[in-house]
C-alpha cells in the first residue's frame, strides 16, 4: 500500500501531526468543564490528563515499533485475528468520523454565536467539511507538510493571547493551587480533560512511514507536551482572569477570556476576529487529520488500494455526525460520551494487543 | 471527453459561488448605528395593560453621529449635545426594549462599541444580572466597557454635556480612565462586576456618579454597595479611597492631619507608595480575623503653619499621626460596610477560600461568618520629602 512507504513523514512532520490533532475545539471547552469538577486544581487536573496521555501514547508508539512495516489495522488483525482486528479497526475509524463530526460541529457553534450571526451553521458546517475532504485527498507527504506549517499558524496566536492574559490575572482567584478539596475532584477533572487529547492514537497508523523511526518516543512526546504546556496555561489565565464560580457560566471560555484581554495598542482594540481566523486553522488541522486517519484505517481494513476512494463517500456520515446533536447541551452530552468511549476503547485495545503480543510471543514477526 | 471536463469545469465554479457564501452577514459600516454610551432606568408604567412584569424599564442609547465628528472642510467640529444623539425606548426587559429601539431607528444597532452602561440606582437597588444578562449574552458587547451607577436617572446622566466634552460617553470613559491611573478609583469594568456577582466571596461594586444638568458637572461620586445582586449602599468618595487602600492596596487621596507644632493648622499628605499585605486567619472562637499590614511612602503636600520638619522627633511624630488617622478610616469604612450593609465588597472570603481552604469549605453562608469578622490594622508610614518649599 502506498501511504506506508517509508520515509514520506519526517519526524517534525509526526510531531505536527500530533500537537494540531490535539490542538483544537478542545481547549475551547477545556476551562469549563474541568473547573466544574477540579476547581483551582483544573490545571494539575490538565496535567494529570495529560501525562496518562503521555503514557497511552508512549505505548502505542512502543507497540507500533515492534511491527515496523505495519499500521495499527495491520497488526491489529495479525495479533488477534481478522474478525476482533478488523472489528476493532472499524470502531476506531468510525469512532474517529465521529470526532471529526462533534469538533466541526462545536466549532460552527462558536462562529454562529459569535460572529456569524445570519449564517446557518449546516452551510458552515458544509464549508469546512469540504477543506477536510481536500485534505484528505491528498498524500499522507502533504498532510505531513501542512501540519509541519501550519503548526505555527495553531501555535503562536494561542500562545500570544496567553501571554497577554498572563497580565490580567488576579493571583488570588488561582489560589489554592491545590483547589483545597482533596484529590479526588482533581482526578476526575483529569479524566475529564482527556477530550483535550482525544487524537493521538491516530500514530498508530503513520509509524511506518517514519524516517527515522528510532526518533518516534522523541518527536512524539514533543508533540504531545507542547499541547500539554498550552493547556495548562490556558487553565491558570482563565481562572486567575475569571475565577472559577464564572467560569461556569461562560458558553466559551477561552473565547472570553481573548475578549477581556486588552491588547497593546490602541490600533486593533478587539481581536476575537483575528483569532477565531486563526482558530479556524487549528480546527481544520484537527478535523483534517483525524478524519484522512479515518479514512486511511477504513481503507486498510476493507484492503482498499487508494484511500482517495472513500473520501467521498465516508463525508457524509461525518455531515451527519455534526449536524446531529439537536443543540448545545446535546453537544456537550456528546463530548462527555465520546471521552469514555474513547478511554475506554483506548485502553482495553492497548491491554488486548499487548496481551495477545505477549502470549503469541514473536511468532508475529516471523511470518513477516 | 474533453468537453465534459470542460463542462465540470465551468459546473465546479458555479457550484463554488453557490457554496462560498462569504458575504452572509456583510453590514457595511455606514448602514449601523454606532452606540458608544447606554443608560437604563425604570420607567413609569405608560399603558394601563396588565402585563405579569410590574415594571418597565426605559433603554436610552447615545449614538455617535459620525458626520458631525469627523469635522468637514473649514468647519468647526460639533461638541457636546451636537455631536451625539440620545434615542430612547421603553420595554419590559432590556432586550424588548432594544427591539423597540431598533424599530425607532433605521440602521442596525451596534453595541460592539459601547464604552459606557449607565444604570441609575433605582434600578440596581431591584436586583442588576436579570438587567445584565443581555450583555453577557451578547457577543459584541466589549467587557471591558464600563458600568456606571447613576444618583439620578441614566437618561439625565447622558443628557449632560459637560462644556469641555468632544463627545460626551468618551467624557465619561477618560473620566472613569483618569481616575483608576490616580489609583483613586478601583478599576471596575462591567466583566469584573459580572464576576464578582457569582462569586461567593467577593461582592460586587460599581462606580456612582452624578450629574447637574444646569451647570453640565458630572461627577464621581463614590462607589455604589451591592450585596449579591442588589445595591444596597453608598461609599462616599473619601470611604472608596479607603476602600481602596484596604482592598486592593491602591493609593487613594489626600491624607489631612493637625501639625505636629501648630496644633491649629493642618497638614495635607500625598501618598507615593502604597503596599499591603494581608493575610486571613482563625481566632480561638472560630472566628476569621484579617491581618492587615499597610507600609506607605508619603509626601507633604501643603501645611497651614509653618512648621520645619528637619527635626527627626517631628517627623517621627508626624508619620504617627497619619499611620493612627489611617488606621482609623479603613477601620471606620469596614465596619461601616460590614455592619451596614453586610457585603465583603473586599472579597476577604476569597482570601480564606485561597489561603485557608479546609475552613472555606466547612462554610455555608460566607456572609454569616463575614458578619462576625474582625479586622486588625497595622500601618507604618514614611514620609519621604516634602514639595518645592522647606
Amino acid at each position: 500500500m502506498a501511504m506506508k512507504e517509508h520515509g514520506k513523514l519526517t519526524e517534525r512532520q509526526f510531531a505536527g501531526i500530533i500537537a494540531n490533532t490535539l490542538l483544537g475545539a478542545g481547549t475551547l471547552l477545556l476551562p469549563r468543564d474541568i473547573t466544574a469538577v477540579a476547581g483551582t486544581g483544573a490545571w494539575l487536573s490538565v496535567l494529570i490528563g495529560g501525562l496518562i496521555s503521555i503514557i497511552l501514547l508512549l505505548l502505542i508508539i512502543n507497540l507500533g515499533l515492534r511491527f515496523p512495516e505495519e499500521t495499527v489495522m495491520e497488526y491489529g488483525e495479525r495479533l488477534t485475528n481478522k474478525w476482533i482486528g478488523g472489528l476493532l479497526g472499524i470502531i476506531f475509524s468510525t469512532y474517529w468520523l465521529f470526532i471529526t463530526g462533534l469538533i466541526i460541529r462545536i466549532f460552527s457553534l462558536l462562529l454562529v454565536s459569535s460572529v456569524l450571526f445570519r449564517t446557518p451553521l449546516e452551510v458552515i458546517v458544509i464549508a469546512m467539511l469540504l477543506t477536510v475532504l481536500y485534505l484528505s485527498r491528498s498524500d499522507l507527504q502533504i498532510v505531513g507538510r501542512v501540519n509541519e506549517i501550519y503548526f505555527v499558524f495553531v501555535i503562536v496566536p494561542i500562545m500570544y493571547a496567553l501571554f497577554l492574559g498572563l497580565r490580567e490575572i488576579n493571583v488570588l482567584r488561582i489560589l489554592p493551587l491545590t483547589g483545597g478539596q482533596g484529590i479526588m475532584p482533581i482526578l476526575k477533572g483529569g479524566a475529564r480533560s482527556f477530550f483535550s487529547f482525544l487524537g493521538f492514537e491516530i500514530v498508530g497508523l503513520f509509524l511506518p512511514s517514519l524516517t527515522t523511526q528510532k526518533l518516534a518516543y522523541n518527536y512524539g512526546l514533543k508533540g504531545i507536551i507542547t499541547p500539554l504546556i498550552a493547556y495548562v496555561i490556558t487553565m491558570i489565565v482563565s481562572i486567575g482572569v475569571f475565577g472559577v464560580e464564572e467560569l461556569q457560566t461562560l458558553v466559551w471560555p477561552t473565547l472570553e477570556l481573548i475578549m477581556v484581554t486588552p491588547f497593546p495598542g490602541l490600533l486593533l482594540e478587539r481581536l476575537e476576529s483575528v483569532f477565531i481566523a486563526f482558530w479556524v486553522v487549528a480546527i481544520f488541522t484537527s478535523a483534517g487529520n483525524l478524519y484522512y486517519a479515518s479514512v486511511v484505517g477504513f481503507s486498510q481494513i476493507f484492503k482498499i488500494k487508494d484511500h482517495k476512494t472513500l473520501t467521498i463517500p465516508l463525508l457524509p456520515v461525518v455531515y451527519l455526525a455534526a449536524v446531529f446533536p439537536e443543540n448545545l447541551y446535546d453537544v456537550f452530552r456528546y463530548v462527555e460520551i465520546s471521552i469514555k468511549f474513547a478511554a475506554s476503547l483506548l485502553i482495553s485495545t492497548l491491554v488486548l494487543y499487548y496481551g495477545a503480543y505477549f502470549i503469541k510471543g514473536r511468532r508475529g514477526d516471523e511470518r513477516s | 471527453m474533453k468537453n465534459l471536463k470542460r463542462f465540470l469545469l465551468i459546473l465546479q465554479v458555479f457550484t463554488v459561488s453557490i457554496i462560498l457564501t462569504a458575504c452572509w452577514d456583510l453590514k457595511d459600516i455606514n448602514r449601523r448605528v454606532l452606540v458608544i454610551g447606554l443608560g437604563i432606568d425604570l420607567a413609569d408604567r405608560t399603558e394601563t395593560e396588565n402585563y405579569e412584569y410590574t415594571s418597565m424599564i426605559k433603554l436610552t442609547a447615545q449614538v455617535a453621529i459620525p458626520e458631525k465628528l469627523s469635522g468637514g472642510a473649514g468647519q468647526p467640529l460639533s461638541t457636546g449635545a451636537e455631536a451625539v444623539w440620545n434615542v430612547s425606548a421603553i420595554g419590559r426587559n432590556v432586550s424588548k426594549a432594544y427591539v423597540n429601539l431598533q424599530q425607532r431607528l433605521q440602521d442596525e444597532l451596534f453595541i460592539g462599541h459601547t464604552r459606557v452602561v449607565v444604570i441609575s440606582e433605582d434600578l440596581a437597588r431591584e436586583g442588576l444580572s436579570r438587567y445584565m444578562n443581555f450583555f453577557r449574552n451578547n457577543p459584541e458587547f466589549r467587557r471591558l466597557s464600563y458600568l456606571l451607577i447613576s444618583e439620578n436617572k441614566a437618561e439625565d446622566l447622558l443628557n449632560t454635556f459637560p462644556k469641555t466634552a468632544n463627545v460626551q460617553a468618551m467624557y465619561l470613559m477618560n473620566l472613569i480612565e483618569d481616575e483608576i491611573q490616580r489609583q483613586t478609583m478601583p478599576d471596575i469594568p462591567f466583566i469584573e462586576t459580572a464576576i464578582r456577582g457569582v462569586t461567593r466571596g467577593i461582592d460586587p461594586i460599581a462606580i456612582l456618579v452624578s450629574n447637574d444638568k444646569e451647570t453640565g458637572i458630572i461627577k464621581y461620586s463614590g462607589l455604589a454597595v451591592f450585596r449579591g445582586d442588589q445595591m444596597v449602599g453608598k461609599l462616599d468618595v473619601e470611604e472608596t479611597w479607603s476602600y481602596l487602600q484596604l482592598a486592593e492596596g491602591k493609593l487613594g487621596e489626600l491624607e489631612v492631619v493637625r501639625d505636629v507644632e501648630g496644633e491649629l493648622g493642618r497638614i495635607s499628605i500625598v501618598f507615593k507608595n502604597l503596599k499591603r499585605k494581608i493575610r486571613p486567619l482563625v481566632t480561638e472562637k472560630g472566628n476569621f480575623r484579617f491581618k492587615c499590614k499597610l507600609n506607605v511612602e508619603g509626601i507633604i503636600f501643603s501645611q497651614e503653619v509653618p512648621t520645619s520638619y528637619d527635626r527627626e522627633i517631628y517627623i517621627d511624630q508626624l508619620e504617627n499621626r497619619v499611620s493612627v488617622e489611617l488606621k482609623k478610616e479603613l477601620e471606620t469604612v469596614f465596619y461601616k460596610v460590614q455592619q451596614k450593609y453586610n457585603a465583603d465588597i473586599f472579597g476577604f472570603g476569597e482570601l480564606v477560600r485561597a489561603y485557608l481552604p479546609e475552613e472555606w469549605q466547612k462554610i455555608d453562608n460566607w456572609r454569616e461568618e463575614f458578619k462576625k469578622a474582625e479586622l486588625e490594622v497595622e500601618v507604618e508610614t514614611k514620609i519621604r520629602r516634602s514639595g518645592m518649599h522647606m
